[in-house]
């Protein structure tokens, strides 16, 4: 409780809550809030300014872009759920496993990690892509493999720090398992910077997979995802420039969203950077 | 120098691991490798002819050997889609690649730094609260919408800069701008906070008390040693731009590398994929090599390392 007063008495994590809330809301109540369903096309009414009818106007296929992007929010959450769940776990598997047992297998393990660590995220989706193929199922593994290193290293030095802890030796002497020593002790207590890490990696995952979607390698130009709409957009920047507005607003809000609060997270917890 | 020896050697051996990864990327794709070389809708003895060409059937050490020899002697192969060498191609679009990466660090430090020194001195003031606001769009906007939206304002409407290409020196202006924003962002918060923190030490406390002016206590002692931890950003930055180039170079139509992978994965142009990314990696494999050098160059602590 008073963890949760002093993230409140933080105004620029209370404003990332509030546009989390509006990302969620728009992608839980989707079908509500849609004014129509985004697939609906309208080829006598195709890039049309926003009006009462098109609260944000129409895209070249004359689908309605407000829609599209109430319904890319789900697209979001599904993708920043899965990156976390992949990426997110296996990662700290790899750190659990690296941090508390050292010794060789750690050595291996964080080898293989740096060496990952030095390529940019969206190479290494890029790469992945390359082997998997393109598409936005294609792009969430990609990226949730790239989130992997960042993850791995954080869960790893927190369990480092943690098992240093003098009631983990107090366990020890007691003769807990190692299974129990490890999740009923260590991981909640370093967990801080996991959470803040798993906060940024879900705006991160949008941040890129919105990306790989501008390029064309990720979601299917006809989904209702940011930044495949963004890519539509791009052949009418000269004429039509409204269509590339408000899906970049879109990405831009919720990802900000996500920042704020991982940095108020950041500092609440009191965690370092890594 | 045994430190920077070891950087040396490791750097070699993530080159090395990196280059079997991006070799197997051909057998790990599901398929033939030969007829993925062949192209679509090749006949079976085409396909055939293509493996004992390339010597698919032999053992894939031997392949890996083969192909990475063809590499240091600067034979990048063939390109699927243009059956043209890779190798000139490559290196046109890395030398533009590395320029606009080049002016966009130049930006992002540049503007970064001075951001960052400047909020960190006037901590808590309207300037802190401006930069520090712009730091966080920076680093939420999407970095290809950075793009389209100055294009849509200083090329559309206000017609100052062109929206495409690199023919004049005017055009580089926009792609720098967009792909250094991100990497500014991240400079300006490090530098920001490094800077606080070094104020806060005894030492600055000291240098003030001895009656060192402003400027010399900043200059000297300040950034001296709030250096390190800015170093190591803007190098990581510098690769992570690279990256970042595959998103500029696709909103103002820049004949890049990035660009050209992309194309070439588009096209499932393997040979030119693989060329790609290895060089790719290789650049951010020296980068990280000579920002470690600097660290170590810097911080007289690891010397002993």
């Amino acid at each position: 409780m008073k963890f949760l007063k002093r993230l409140l008495s933080n105004k620029l994590a209370v404003l990332g809550i509030f546009f989390i809330l509006i990302f969620l809301l728009a992608s839980l109540f989707a079908p509500l809030i849609a004014t129509q369903d985004y697939s609906e096309m309208d080829l006598y009414n195709v890039l049309a300014l926003p009006s009462a009818e098109h609260l944000m106007g129409t895209d070249e296929m004359g689908r309605d872009i407000f829609s599209g992007i109430i319904y890319g929010a789900r697209t979001s959450v599904l993708i920043g759920v899965s990156v976390l769940l992949f990426g997110g776990l296996v990662g700290t598997a790899i750190g659990i496993l690296a941090g508390f047992f050292e010794g060789k297998l750690d050595m291996v393990l964080m080898r293989i990690i740096d060496t990952l660590m030095a390529f940019p995220s969206i190479l290494l989706a890029m790469f992945m892509i390359a082997i998997i193929g393109t598409g936005l199922k294609g792009a969430i593994v990609a990226v949730s493999i790239a989130t992997v290193p960042r993850f791995a290293r954080i869960v790893r030095s927190s369990v480092l720090k943690t098992k240093k802890n003098e009631y983990v030796d107090a366990c020890r002497v007691l003769g807990q398992s190692n299974m129990k020593i490890l999740f009923r002790h260590i991981l909640p207590n370093g967990m801080a910077p996991i959470i803040v890490q798993a906060t940024l990696t879900f705006s991160e995952a949008i941040l890129i997979i919105s990306g790989l979607g501008f390029l064309g390698l990720g979601a299917d130009p006809m989904s209702a995802e940011w930044g495949a709409m963004l890519s539509n957009a791009r052949a009418y920047l000269m004429t039509k420039p409204h269509i590339a507005i408000f899906p970049g607003i879109a990405i831009a809000i919720t990802v900000l969203g996500f920042n704020l609060l991982g940095d108020g997270l950041r500092d609440t917890l009191d965690v370092k950077e890594y | 120098m045994k430190y920077v020896m070891k950087r040396l050697l490791s750097a070699l051996v993530v080159v090395f691991l990196t280059s079997i990864i991006v070799f197997c990327i051909v057998h790990l794709i599901p398929g033939d490798p030969a007829m993925v070389y062949a192209g679509a809708g090749a006949k079976q003895e085409q396909v055939e002819n293509v493996r004992i060409e390339m010597g698919l059937d032999k053992p894939l050490v031997v392949q890996y050997i083969n192909w990475a020899g063809g590499i240091l002697q600067g034979d990048f192969g063939t390109s699927l889609a243009t059956k043209q060498p890779i190798l000139p191609v490559l290196m046109d679009k890395f030398h533009n690649t590395f320029i606009l990466s080049a002016l966009g660090i130049v930006f992002a430090v540049g503007f970064g730094l001075l951001l960052g020194i400047v909020s960190a001195l006037k901590h808590n003031s309207f300037i802190d609260l401006i930069s520090m606001f712009i730091a966080i769009i920076g680093i939420s906007m999407p970095i290809f919408w950075v793009g389209m939206l100055l294009v849509m304002v200083f090329s559309v409407q206000m017609g100052w800069f062109p929206a495409t290409g690199n023919d004049t020196w005017v055009s580089y202006i926009l792609p720098t701008i967009t792909i250094g924003m991100n990497s500014m962002a991240i400079i300006t918060r490090m530098t920001r906070s490094s800077v606080l923190e070094v104020l806060n030490e005894d030492y600055m406390v000291t240098a003030v008390a001895k009656g060192l002016r402003g400027r010399t206590v900043i200059l000297v002692h300040a950034l001296k040693n709030a250096m390190i931890p800015i170093v190591t950003t803007i190098g990581m930055q510098f690769g992570y731009l690279m990256g970042g180039a595959v998103l500029t170079e696709t909103v103002f139509v820049y004949p890049g590398l990035g660009r050209y992978l992309v194309d070439s994965l588009t096209k499932r142009d393997y040979p030119a994929i693989q060329a790609s990314i290895l060089l790719l990696a290789v650049v951010f494999v020296v980068v990280n090599f000579i920002v470690d050098s600097t660290y170590y160059k810097l911080d007289p602590k690891m010397k002993d390392a």
